[in-house]
């Protein structure tokens, strides 16, 4: 039960980062907030769905991203190894995409940039949909 | 981290530094440190950072991403290329 109780705080949290990703996008144009946010956005969901798929999460609580492509690849009940692969990527380039957002000051980070972090974001979100149908 | 993991993540990065020099026209020009890995949970993160400023975020990442791909052709191991973080 646990179990459950918590794969659906994660499902909150991905929908609230979700939306808020948007709104700094298109409300202030907070480019690397948004950025940043809608990486989050796609790791609560796939914390969601290895959740929803029976996986204990270590025991400080959440997944390190570097052990994410693993659990995605290994774990992830009722999704085939082509979207498993293709969320995995997704989700690799988001990460990639924050960290350039969030650390590299002098990196230029554009409208463009937004549109593909919420492109990449929305792919994981809509296959891990599609997985629990 | 033992002599043997040391030399093993030496060859990555000469590699990879080799795939830089070789395609030093395609996109955004990169660089690594000799210290620029981290090693964790049997994965290699190798950190890449822009050799100029102003490159644009996701020009670095997709070069990344490249680069992953053709380096993983060269070397085995489970190797991530990722932009500076913090430790």
């Amino acid at each position: 039960m646990r179990e459950v109780r918590l794969a659906e705080l994660w499902r909150e949290m991905a929908a609230d980062s979700f939306s808020a990703a948007g709104g700094l996008f298109s409300g202030t144009g907070h480019l690397r907030s948004a950025l940043s946010r809608a990486y989050y956005a796609a790791y609560a969901r796939v914390v969601t769905s290895l959740l929803q798929s029976d996986v204990v999460l270590p025991s400080r609580g959440n997944p390190g991203h570097r052990r994410l492509p693993a659990l995605i690849l290994n774990n992830l009940k009722g999704v085939s190894g082509a979207r498993a692969a293709r969320v995995c990527g997704a989700i690799d380039t988001l990460y990639k995409l924050r960290l350039v957002a969030d650390y590299q000051a002098d990196a230029v980070v554009d409208e463009t940039d937004a549109r593909v972090s919420f492109s990449l974001m929305g792919r994981v979100f809509k296959d891990l949909k599609e997985a629990l149908l | 981290m033992s002599p043997q993991d040391d030399g093993r993540i030496a060859r990555m990065i000469a590699k990879l530094r080799e795939l830089l020099r070789k395609q030093s026209g395609n996109g955004v020009p990169l660089v690594i440190a000799d210290d620029g890995y981290v090693e964790e949970g049997g994965w290699v993160y190798l950190i890449l950072t822009p050799a100029k400023p102003g490159v644009r975020a996701y020009e670095y990442v997709e070069r990344l991403n490249e680069l992953e791909c053709e380096l993983r052709k060269e070397v085995d191991g489970n190797i991530l290329l990722v932009p500076a973080a913090p430790d």
